[in-house]
């Protein structure tokens, strides 16, 4: 039946196609693309000023930002998150970044009961996650033109971590910094050609989940994240060997 | 949905005279505009990116076979199952298959117009599967049984305290505060999350070079319904398919920013395929239900094709002064406002829906902020010509119009009549079959017919030169 | 220059003052006037009700009427965006569909007229008070006539001119939609009504007869003591 259907529909569709166009109505079907604009305004800096331009529009979603240069600063940022939003058990991505900054000690330093990623696939899916407080990633890509953050699913990288606890963490470095979304096809091109393809999952979070719905008032955290924070490794983390997959 | 587009007249007239729903569209249309507008101003090129989705957006309908192909065989290559249906029938039928087939008991679903179009709960529901309606807006008229009035906000006719009480009613939990009732949906579909079978999802786009589908929204229960159920099924409307990343991106830049003024949705998501193996969450099972259901019709249509441009932005409606008079029921169907009144006549060719694209003052707003150009009033204008054509409906009085207005004799005539004998028009309004200048001017005071220009001509002229004299 | 007097239907048999008006403003700066005798409708209401061909007809009746003209002007913007239409009636008759694009290149709404055309935007007008701008659908949206009519305005003496919270929403008459559906216009009225008694000027305004009409018929009916008046009369000088 499904069979039937695609032939005549794909018929339709073409014998549809064999009606020339309302004169200057549309572009010419044969027209080679245009570039895609690009936010000239932005560009990756290297320094304190792109965090400076994320903070900014992190702010402006509703996400938390902290920067640290030293491993000191990072254990005192995940000291204060842990108390802000009272986290007490968190699951991480198994990421070269985040292993070699050693999170799972700071977050059992701080009082966290920290599961294994692969918690997920045992129990068979996200339910393993349902009471947990903070999951945590790394960031495949940061778009300083919105500030939103790309994280690609993979092994030991299941998608519910940045979706199912309470709070997500994304751990980000100077080298996730792309200056727009202009830049997007290239670079899930350039991950499709390094991986054979692209992952199952790829999703730009744009801080944490809200809704307006009703009244048109806005409530922060609805099904995804109730917040999204952001730690970012400034200056030279040489020393976080590994750091991309 | 169930058509009901012939009750356009009593379902407007009513709507326009309730108060609270006039109040409550005000604000929407307010809070939106306002919003669009914030996002349109602090965008950099806004033209040139409006330009460049206007393009991938033709791009895909004037190569729409060859990209569904394209968009089928990328799909089967990830391992996910296309199918292809000709109508709602069809497409409620494989889905039911697929849910029989699979024993799915409860199903959750990400907000999707398309299977309000196609009337998907129903069937699933008299399957005895249990469907649950995950965005908030969706999932409180669910349990309200009531249609959505906004293809952004469905509940924004609800106040927190008819929520409340519906929470109350129906899920044995209540809250007081709107942060208080997120969070007993929260905690609620939550849980229908994780035990359902099945996530039904339509789809914002999907890309024909790598056989991803992408999608958004601000909630999460989109990734919700994508990653905790074992089976995915997406529900899409042919022409939402784009050729490439590139084009992809190109509409991703406009769409949240047309919709309400964000730079992006709070989750975007790009799926490409099921799970792989070995990783632990993600649907097993990804199912991509092309659907036509009169869209192939449409692309048919060299003067009306445009209007499959459309991203389902909803910034036409909120800026549509009939839509706020008037609200999302009184459209009698699935899509509202300028984008609804063409899609659906061309969509529902054999129901009576005339009344949709005659109720419009051609002011333009709509066609001023579509972000890929559809130029709504041209088309409701065309759909205006045909049915005239085809009803025969308005012919005579039109004819009789041209004859008179083509004998200035006549005319003057008819207005000497009136002007002598009727100038308030008060005897003409009371004249049956002019019930509609009655029901005008139960509001409006009527103009006065008077001296005419073309008798005051010559004394005016004569002043002016006189007076050019003195100058 | 000489201007040809495009009078439109409404102006003819409802608002005649709105006629006196505009041709008083175009006889002040200094336009020598012709007014071309017979003049009845520019069928707009037809083209907007699905019927072209009626329409045609009196695209072509009117193209006759104005055939010696130079430069025509009228005191409405959907009656000018009506005759710019005009040409692509007629492909099958390639003189006729000149005549037309050269017409439609010379017709003008008032406002546009005089400051485009004219570049005048002192109308030598005194109206004192607080006078708020209605930005017609027809005149805004459809012809991109904006700070125009504006810059007429703000150059009439003691006039201040004050924002609509919505300049540019419609008032609602639609043309033939006012009677197909008169209470959702009477709805989409009463939002323009409140807007504009939100600024409390004493005279509201706007370029476009139809409109006018409407607006003032919404005020009149609520008994409002904010007057209504079409941008030629303020220009003119004169008040009725």
């Amino acid at each position: 039946m499904s069979d039937d259907s695609r032939t005549n529909i794909l018929q339709r569709l073409e014998a549809g196609l064999g009606t020339l166009p309302y004169p200057g109505c549309l572009p010419a079907p044969d027209s080679i693309p245009s570039p895609l604009p690009d936010a000239a305004s932005v560009a990756v800096q290297h320094g304190p000023a792109d965090w400076r331009l994320l903070r900014t529009e992190l702010t402006n979603l509703r996400a938390e930002l902290d920067v640290a240069t030293t491993r000191a600063e990072l254990a005192e940022a995940l000291k204060r998150l842990v108390r802000a939003y009272g986290i007490e058990t968190a699951v991480c991505w198994e990421h070269g970044r985040l292993a070699s900054i050693g999170i799972d000690v700071l977050l059992a330093a701080a009082g966290v009961k920290v599961l294994a990623a692969t918690c997920v696939e045992e129990s068979g899916g996200c339910r393993a996650l349902r009471d947990v407080d903070l999951g945590v990633t790394a960031a495949d890509a940061v778009f300083l033109d919105c500030g939103a953050i790309a994280v690609r699913s993979g092994i030991g990288r299941p998608r519910s971590i940045s979706l199912v606890p309470r709070v997500h963490l994304a751990v980000v470095a100077e080298e996730d910094l792309q200056p727009g979304l202009h830049v997007l096809p290239e670079l899930l091109r350039a991950w499709g050609e390094e991986e054979g393809g692209l992952p199952s999952a790829i999703h730009l979070i744009s801080g944490p989940s809200g809704t307006a719905d009703i009244e048109l008032v806005y409530v922060q955290g609805v099904h995804g994240p109730l917040a999204l924070h952001v730690l970012a490794l400034s200056g030279d983390w040489a020393g976080a060997e590994g750091h991309k997959r | 949905m169930q058509c009901n587009t012939q009750g356009f007249d009593a379902a407007a007239t009513r709507a326009c005279q309730d108060g609270h729903l006039r109040e409550v569209l005000r604000k929407a249309s307010t809070v939106f505009q306002a919003k669009r507008k914030a996002g349109f101003d602090t965008f950099p090129e806004a033209e040139a990116h409006c330009r460049r989705a206007r393009e991938a957006r033709a791009r895909t309908l004037f190569r729409l076979p060859e990209l569904l192909i394209e968009l089928e065989s990328k799909v089967t290559a990830l391992g996910g199952r296309v199918h292809w249906a000709t109508d709602a029938a069809e497409a409620r039928a494989i889905i039911v298959g697929i849910a029989d087939q699979a024993n799915v008991r409860s199903v959750v679903k990400g907000k999707s117009m398309i299977t309000e179009e196609i009337e998907l709960n129903d069937a699933l529901m008299t399957r005895g599967v249990e469907v649950w309606e995950a965005d908030l807006g969706e999932f409180i008229i669910q349990l309200a049984n009531e249609p959505p009035s906004h293809i952004i906000a469905p509940a924004i006719h609800k106040s927190r305290a008819d929520v409340a009480q519906l929470f109350a009613e129906k899920l044995g939990e209540t809250g007081v505060d709107i942060p208080e009732l997120t969070l007993v949906a929260r905690r609620f579909l939550r849980e229908r999350f994780l035990a359902a079978d099945m996530g039904v999802t339509g789809a914002n786009m999907a890309v024909a070079a790598t056989g991803s589908l992408l999608l958004l929204e601000n909630e999460g229960n989109i990734r919700m319904a994508t990653t905790c159920p074992k089976i995915h099924v997406a529900v899409m409307s042919l022409e939402k398919v784009v050729a490439d990343l590139d084009d992809a991106t190109a509409v991703l830049q406009v769409l949240p920013r047309s919709a309400t003024g964000q730079k992006l949705s709070a989750y975007v998501s790009l799926l490409s395929g099921p799970r792989r193996a070995a990783e632990g969450d993600g649907a097993e099972q990804f199912h991509l239900i092309i659907l036509d259901n009169g869209r192939s019709r449409i692309l048919a249509d060299p003067l009306l094709r445009e209007a499959l441009l459309c991203v389902r932005c909803g910034a036409c409606l909120n800026v549509c002064p009939v839509y706020r008079a008037i609200g999302g029921h009184s459209y009698g169907w699935v899509y509202p406002g300028p984008i609804g009144a063409i899609l659906t006549p061309l969509l529902l060719p054999d129901e009576r829906t005339d009344a949709l694209f005659r109720a419009c003052t051609t002011c333009g707003a709509c066609a001023a902020v579509c972000p890929v150009g559809v130029d709504h009033p041209k088309l409701l204008l065309e759909l205006r010509r045909r049915h005239a054509v085809t009803s025969g409906s308005g012919r005579a009085s039109a004819a009789a119009l041209a004859f008179a207005a083509s004998r200035p004799g006549l005319f003057r005539a008819a207005a000497w009549v009136a002007r002598t004998f009727d100038p308030d028009l008060k005897r003409l309004r009371r004249c049956p079959g002019m019930g509609r200048l009655a029901r005008y001017a139960a509001t409006r005071a009527l103009p006065r017919l008077k001296t005419p220009f073309s008798r005051r001509w010559p004394v005016l002229a004569a002043a002016l030169k006189k007076g050019c004299q003195n100058v | 220059m000489r201007v040809h007097l495009f009078i439109p239907c409404l102006v003819e048999d409802f608002f005649p003052e709105i006629g006196e008006a505009t041709a008083t403003v175009l006889a002040r700066a200094g336009c020598a006037l012709t007014y071309p005798e017979g003049q009845t409708c520019c069928g707009q209401p037809l083209y907007k009700l699905g019927q072209p061909d009626a329409a045609k007809k009196l695209a072509r009746r009117w193209l006759e009427l104005f055939a010696d003209a130079t430069t025509v002007v009228a005191p409405s913007g959907s009656c000018v965006a009506m005759v710019r239409r005009y040409a692509r009636f007629f492909d099958a008759e390639p003189a006729l569909q000149r005549r037309a694009r050269a017409l439609a290149a010379n017709t003008y709404e008032l406002s546009e007229f005089l400051v485009n055309k004219l570049q005048i935007t002192d109308c030598g007008a005194a109206m004192p008070g607080r006078v708020a701008y209605h930005d017609s659908c027809q005149i805004g949206r459809a012809l991109g006539i904006v700070h125009e009519p504006r810059a007429l305005l703000s150059q009439v003496r003691g006039l201040e001119l004050v924002e609509l919270p919505r300049p540019a929403a419609c008032c609602g008459f639609g043309g033939a939609f006012s009677l197909e559906f008169p209470e959702i216009a009477a709805a989409i009225l009463e939002d323009k009504i409140a807007d504009i008694e939100a600024v409390a000027p004493d005279l509201v305004t706007c370029a476009e007869v139809s409109c006018l009409m409407h607006i003032r018929a919404g005020l009149e009916k609520k008994g409002s003591r904010i007057r209504a008046l079409h941008l030629a009369q303020i220009l003119a000088g004169t008040a009725e």
